[in-house]
């Protein structure tokens, strides 16, 4: 058994039951129309969403115009919330969305302009081939208009390097584990969220731990041995090797 | 991946998450150790580190302005949807539509708020026309030489009453000032307007005259107090109940200083409203172009203090400047007085309240136009 210390989820969505009724409350006088209410509960969830975006892109000005997009839909569509998930459940999804919603675009985008870089460097009889070079110069040219991940918000090396390497997982991976160690669900609202089955969130944590880890150490972190992450000798003998 | 992960042989990924989470039994922990390679557990470990520093991030707090942001989108999202619904009166297919946010407004608030529409296309016009006014102004600092004034507009909250009935009477320094809201009253508001007769030549300014005024920022309200602090913590008492009026904080200084700066060749220190002075008076003292309730004497002890500028938020509407002049007259024992200034005064836009950002959500009949209303106070002994 490791003995690394396990910190209690952070609980920063998980509020208390007085927080979560007071909320509904909210929600339920913002349908009937109290917008008084309603402007209550977009102050309430301002940071909220605002961390959620920005985990998610490290960008403060995406960030932000990404916040204002979801909350809009959350004035939108309050009157559609059924009170059958949690709130913050159902503002988190509607923020998700739109944050991956906006990635995928990123994606395409940069992928066609990335084909069209190709076809003319190709049309121009480049002497440089699929090789290093037009690796180089593909890599730089995409790279040179993206926004850079803003790490500075960030206390400490460790947590840059996170930031860095969470930027390297897909928006997907990202997601589930934003909700996950950054927000405080479980695995039932990271389903809803995500809109995946339930039986499948705990293993889909787990690839999405694995390529951070992976984006981690493609970054230049040396995966400290077992023994330096505090196992006990005692539990040597489970190891089989 | 794969090979990532296949350091972790046959073991479940579920049990995998659990370990790395901590949340299994001692019996699961002891399977996964034994069958994991020495490499997969220092991955694991690593992981459940990984997760601490995630979950040790701090907060980021939201950049100030970011409500302001949705209610400015969600005026754009209204406008675009206005002009799509006049392209559809044209014969455009509803599929065409645009909107920044995706679908069109929907649902309940979305039904409510196109029905608005037409009403608040005479709303945003007024707000486009003035934002684009307001800062030009500010920046060039002179007075008199925009438009229309800044209109901003603000919901008038829910169980809005008349001025005078916010704050009724209470004792200062100055007698009772007879003035009680009433059936009375109400009858005076009924009229067609109160008594502005002076035997000026000029014609009377009645109160739509002066809410139009107010409206193209050529407005000012002139009272008379034996205590200026005492007025002030008033005003602002009215501010924190919501309501019709609102004490502003600041007060532009060339306004102020035009509005208290005596006019040349004033008898009285002030001027009727001739000759290029910033903001010129159209009228001063007992002129015809000012609403005055009959000034009445007092026996008061008075405070002695310079003449202040104070600015107040109103609705720009007839009723709101009778109730203040029936407020103020209640509040300090003397008339107040409504007066017309010759150009507009260069006054920011009103900006709204937190709890008024999602005033477009309210009905149509309870939007109302804002506007800025300086208010002259100054010591009994003055005229």
């Amino acid at each position: 058994m490791g003995s690394l210390p396990h910190q209690p989820r952070s609980g920063r969505a998980g509020q208390t039951p007085e927080d979560a009724a007071h909320e509904l409350d909210l929600a339920r006088r913002a349908k009937a129309g109290d917008q008084e209410a309603l402007s209550d509960l977009l102050a309430r969830y301002q940071d909220r969403l605002f961390a959620v975006c920005f985990r998610m892109v490290h960008h403060r000005e995406l960030a932000a115009d990404l916040t204002q997009d979801a909350l809009i839909k959350v004035i939108q569509h309050i009157d559609t919330y059924d009170g059958r998930s949690k709130l913050s459940t159902w503002v988190i999804r509607i923020t998700m969305n739109v944050c991956l919603s906006r990635l995928r675009a990123e994606k395409l985008r940069k992928h066609a302009s990335l084909e069209a870089y190709a076809k003319a460097t190709s049309k121009e009889g480049s002497t440089m081939g699929a090789g290093g070079g037009f690796q180089l110069r593909l890599a730089g040219g995409a790279h040179a208009k993206e926004p850079d991940v803003d790490v500075g918000v960030e206390q400490n090396e460790q947590q840059r390097l996170l930031a860095r390497a969470l930027d390297r997982v897909s928006p997907e991976q990202r997601a589930i584990l934003i909700l996950r160690d950054a927000r405080g669900l479980d695995y039932e609202q990271i389903a809803e969220v995500m809109g995946v089955p339930g039986g499948t969130v705990k293993s889909r944590i787990f690839r999405a731990r694995a390529a951070l880890r992976q984006a981690i150490e493609s970054l230049g972190a040396v995966v400290p041995d077992a023994d330096a992450l505090g196992r006990r000798p005692d539990e040597e003998d489970g190891f089989g090797s | 991946m794969k090979s990532e992960l296949a350091q972790f042989g046959t073991v479940d990924e579920a049990l995998l998450a659990g370990y790395v989470e901590g949340d299994l039994t001692p019996e699961d922990e002891l399977r996964v150790e034994r069958q994991v390679s020495r490499e997969g557990m220092a991955s694991l470990l690593a992981m459940r580190a990984d997760a601490q520093t995630l979950r040790s991030m701090g907060e980021v707090a939201a950049p100030a302005g970011l409500l302001a942001g949705v209610a400015d989108a969600i005026e754009r999202d209204l406008l675009l949807n206005m002009r799509d619904e006049g392209e559809d009166l044209g014969g455009v297919p509803a599929g065409r539509r645009r909107t920044r946010h995706g679908p069109a407004l929907g649902g309940k608030f979305g039904h409510a708020m196109r029905s608005r529409q037409a009403a608040l296309a005479a709303v945003l016009a007024l707000l486009v026309g003035g934002g684009a006014l307001v800062l030009p102004t500010l920046m060039r600092g002179g007075p008199g030489r925009s438009g229309p004034g800044p209109l901003v507009l603000a919901p008038r909250p829910e169980g809005e009453r008349d001025l005078a009935l916010l704050d009724p009477p209470v004792p200062t320094e100055i007698p009772a000032s007879g003035f009680e809201p009433g059936p009375a009253h109400r009858d005076l508001a009924l009229e067609p307007a109160p008594s502005m007769a002076d035997p000026g030549a000029k014609p009377e300014l009645t109160l739509a005259q002066a809410a139009r005024l107010l409206g193209e920022r050529r407005l000012v309200l002139r009272a008379k107090a034996t205590n200026v602090e005492d007025l002030r913590s008033w005003l602002a008492r009215i501010d924190e109940r919501g309501g019709s009026v609102r004490l502003c904080e600041f007060v532009p200084g060339e306004v102020a200083h035009a509005l208290l700066t005596p006019e040349p060749g004033a008898p009285d220190g002030g001027a009727p409203g001739r000759g290029p002075a910033p903001i010129a008076m159209a009228s001063e003292g007992e002129g015809p172009d000012r609403i005055d309730l009959r000034e009445r004497t007092s026996g008061a002890l008075v405070t002695r203090f310079e003449p202040v500028v104070l600015m107040l938020e109103v609705n720009a509407e007839s009723q709101t400047l009778e109730a203040a002049l029936r407020a103020f007259k209640a509040r300090t024992g003397f008339d107040a007085v409504l007066e017309e200034v010759a150009e507009p005064m260069p006054l920011p836009g009103a900006r709204p309240a937190a709890d008024e950002l999602l005033w477009w959500t309210r009905p149509a009949s309870e939007w109302k136009t804002r506007a800025l209303l300086p208010v002259v106070i100054e010591p009994p002994g003055m005229k």
